[in-house]
């Protein structure tokens, strides 16, 4: 069974390369939580116009602005003309369109350049789907992150600050910028604080068993803060396996080349691991196969 | 629980109304979360229907990777 939600809330569950779509209605209009990753973006157009069901897309509005969040605002602002709200903390990089600071660059992704209307700050008030919203600073995963909290139903939209199976990446602590292990440390304890019974995710599907889903990433976490190199690891397989889904599919013999042209993943592993290139993608290849990110057939690897 | 059959692919094929990745219309991507596990996996057996209908190109080695 799929965790209750109110009637005036529809997830888009994408996958992992786009991020969820969460739309709140009220009347004829409609706020859109996150929009996806780029080369997705005709398709998110789609359900969202489709879901709408002849209401106004009047605002969207971002958890965060990694790449799979933001990737659909400059296609849905043409096709609806919607107001576009980011988190207030994201302001210059997204107005300056920073791509080392989106971290598109690293990363090797791509995005589409948008300009956002408004901003929101931590502890602002929303109004979506006839619920009140409280932004919740929820930095670690990225620094500016806001989660969306209603305390009357109990809801939390928790961007990649919290999983059914984990959190996102701790970027901030891997490129040195910011005590990243230390801020999701207290933004997890932040929001276990709160009573929610239902998670509307980033990724997967809505959960509403929280007190699991807070025991894994305090694990997860605890892991991570005893033992950086592990961080590092999860961080370049991540990082891989994103990097593979978009590009779906390449020749066994191009891996390497592959994964070696990816910024993050070489600089990662000489900051933390320093395991020879050979080590490197021969480690990725087998770890990503075992757990089936990867598949490996006829001379072809594809994104599992 | 059911899991998603999204694949990351998440493009439209205007010929069929449905998606190059995981073969689901339109409509059934936007409900997917709403269904409880039945619903859910009526879709399933829909798009497993589909997927054997659909011969996979003999040019498009795309296919021969994940037609399961």
């Amino acid at each position: 069974m799929s965790a209750d939600l109110p009637a005036s809330l529809l997830v888009l569950e994408r996958g992992w390369l786009s991020a969820n779509n969460i739309l709140l209605f009220d009347g004829d209009q409609a706020t859109l939580v996150d929009s996806g990753y780029v080369t997705h973006a005709e398709q998110t157009v789609d359900l969202v116009h489709h879901a709408l069901a002849g209401r106004a897309l009047s605002r969207l509005i971002n958890t965060h602005s990694h790449s799979d969040h933001i990737g659909g605002n400059a296609a849905l602002k043409a096709a609806f003309d919607c107001e576009i709200s980011v988190p207030a903390g994201l302001h210059a990089v997204i107005a300056e369109w920073d791509s080392d600071a989106l971290l598109l660059s690293p990363l090797g992704q791509k995005s589409a350049r948008f300009q956002h209307d408004r901003l929101i700050e931590a502890n602002d008030q929303i109004e979506m789907g006839g619920l009140n919203w409280q932004a919740l600073a929820v930095p670690g995963h990225d620094m500016e992150a806001l989660a969306y909290y209603n305390p009357e139903k109990r809801i939390l939209i928790s961007g990649d600050a919290l999983w059914e199976n984990g959190f996102g990446v701790i970027f901030p602590e891997l490129l040195g910028e910011a005590d990243g292990l230390a801020s999701t440390q207290e933004t997890l304890e932040m929001l276990a604080r709160l009573p929610i019974d239902i998670v509307i995710p980033g990724h997967g599907k809505p959960f509403s068993t929280v007190d699991v889903a807070f025991e894994r990433a305090f694990r997860r976490l605890g892991n991570f803060r005893s033992n950086i190199e592990q961080l590092a690891w999860h961080a370049i397989k991540v990082i891989v396996s994103f990097a593979m889904m978009e590009k779906r599919q390449l020749p066994k013999a191009d891996f390497a080349a592959f994964v070696l042209a990816l910024p993050f993943a070489v600089d990662v592993n000489a900051r933390f691991l320093n395991l020879s290139d050979e080590r490197l993608v021969a480690g990725l290849e087998r770890e990503l196969l075992l757990v089936n990110a990867l598949r490996l057939n006829n001379g072809m690897i594809t994104a599992g | 629980m059911t899991t998603s059959p999204c694949i990351n692919i998440c493009k439209m094929d205007a010929r069929n109304g449905l998606c190059q990745g995981c073969l689901r219309t339109i409509d059934e991507i936007t409900a997917w979360s709403r269904l409880d596990d039945a619903g859910q996996q009526h879709i399933l057996a829909k798009v497993a229907r589909r997927r054997r209908e659909q011969a996979p190109p003999e040019s498009d080695s795309r296919n021969n990777g994940y037609a399961t």
